[in-house]
């Protein structure tokens, strides 16, 4: 199902589309708080991107932009910004994920404080979703041999 | 408190989007071609979707179209081109 | 305005109903999937409606939004499982 596309018109279309979708799923991620969506839902959409870059263009082009590797250092870099902050928050004499302790180390009011941290937070979460999204699909639909390996 | 909109049901709303979600449900049960009974929980996710949206729960409708109604499909579409289209009964 | 938006609303569910039919008994995946995406047009309207309805429509944008962007993506995939592996059943 991976192959590399003949069509130029869904080749061009891919590639005006991709940046766009992937400004809206970070507007999604951002207003997470005052708007319906949030870090998981912008994940979807980011992984839903990169999927539609692998359908039209192949195995090959995708894998130069998002290799494996990236996508492991993504998932883990994600889980890593989500307990990495409740860590700090523990650190700083509260409990755990109390964002309110932030504020000492960023400068700000408590209040503003508590809106940074979750905002951190559905950062972590959104980048561990697309990365697994598109790791899933990657490995369902990568056991078939596409034409440009068998002609190699 | 903030003023807002009612929030409770829409009635004729809500019995036809039943009656939609309870066809699918029974077409893609019956359907022999596999592809084809991808597509019917595709149109069934999206009813559902609409369900959530009209009793309120916006962030609810929010991921069940993104997550079922768009990345499923891709995915359940991916995983039967692994395996044969036709369905063993 | 509210039982002018509600009444569209119907008109609209009528349509979906009658797009439905070849949903079901489409006979082919071909046509199943031409239904589906017009199905997806329709209920985007829908789901505006009953934003009106509830006086938030700023929020209901964003839901329609994205399933403007995966209904795109779900047909590509199905056609392109069905350009490389052939459309026999």
């Amino acid at each position: 199902m991976i192959q590399k596309s003949d069509d130029i018109i869904i080749k061009t279309l891919a590639r005006i589309l991709v940046p766009f979708i992937q400004i809206y799923a970070l507007y999604v991620i951002m207003h997470g708080h005052y708007s319906p969506g949030g870090g998981f839902q912008g994940g979807v959409i980011l992984a839903a991107s990169i999927i539609l870059l692998m359908i039209t263009h192949g195995l090959k082009d995708t894998q130069k932009r998002m290799s494996e590797k990236t996508v492991a250092i993504l998932s883990s870099s994600g889980v890593l910004i989500y307990a990495g902050i409740g860590v700090v928050c523990l650190i700083l004499a509260g409990n755990y994920l109390d964002y309110s302790k932030l504020a000492k180390l960023l400068h700000v009011a408590p209040a503003h404080a508590r809106s940074l941290g979750i905002l951190g937070i559905e950062i972590g979460v959104g980048l561990a979703v697309m990365a697994v999204m598109f790791s899933v699909f990657f490995d369902i639909s990568r056991g078939e041999v596409s034409q440009e390996d068998e002609d190699e | 408190m903030v003023e807002r909109g009612e929030k409770e049901l829409i009635i004729p709303f809500d019995i036809i989007l039943l009656l939609f979600v309870l066809i699918c449900a029974i077409a893609a049960i019956t359907v022999r071609d596999l592809l084809s009974a991808v597509m019917i929980l595709g149109a069934y996710s999206f009813f559902m979707c609409l369900i959530w949206a009209q009793m309120g729960a916006v962030d609810v409708a929010f991921t069940e179209a993104s997550v079922s109604a768009g990345v499923g499909t891709i995915l359940m579409v991916a995983a039967i081109s692994k395996t044969t289209r036709r369905s063993k009964d | 305005m509210n039982e002018y938006l509600l009444s569209i609303g119907m008109g609209l569910c009528v349509l979906v109903f009658l797009i439905l039919y070849r949903v079901v008994f489409g006979p082919g995946v071909f046509n199943r999937m031409v239904a589906l995406s017009a199905i997806g047009t329709k209920t985007l309207i829908i789901l505006l409606i009953i934003g009106f309805l509830y006086n938030r429509v700023d929020m209901f944008v964003d839901i329609s939004m994205v399933y403007a962007l995966l209904n795109l993506i779900g047909t590509l995939a199905a056609s392109k499982y069905l350009e490389t592996q052939g459309e026999n059943y």
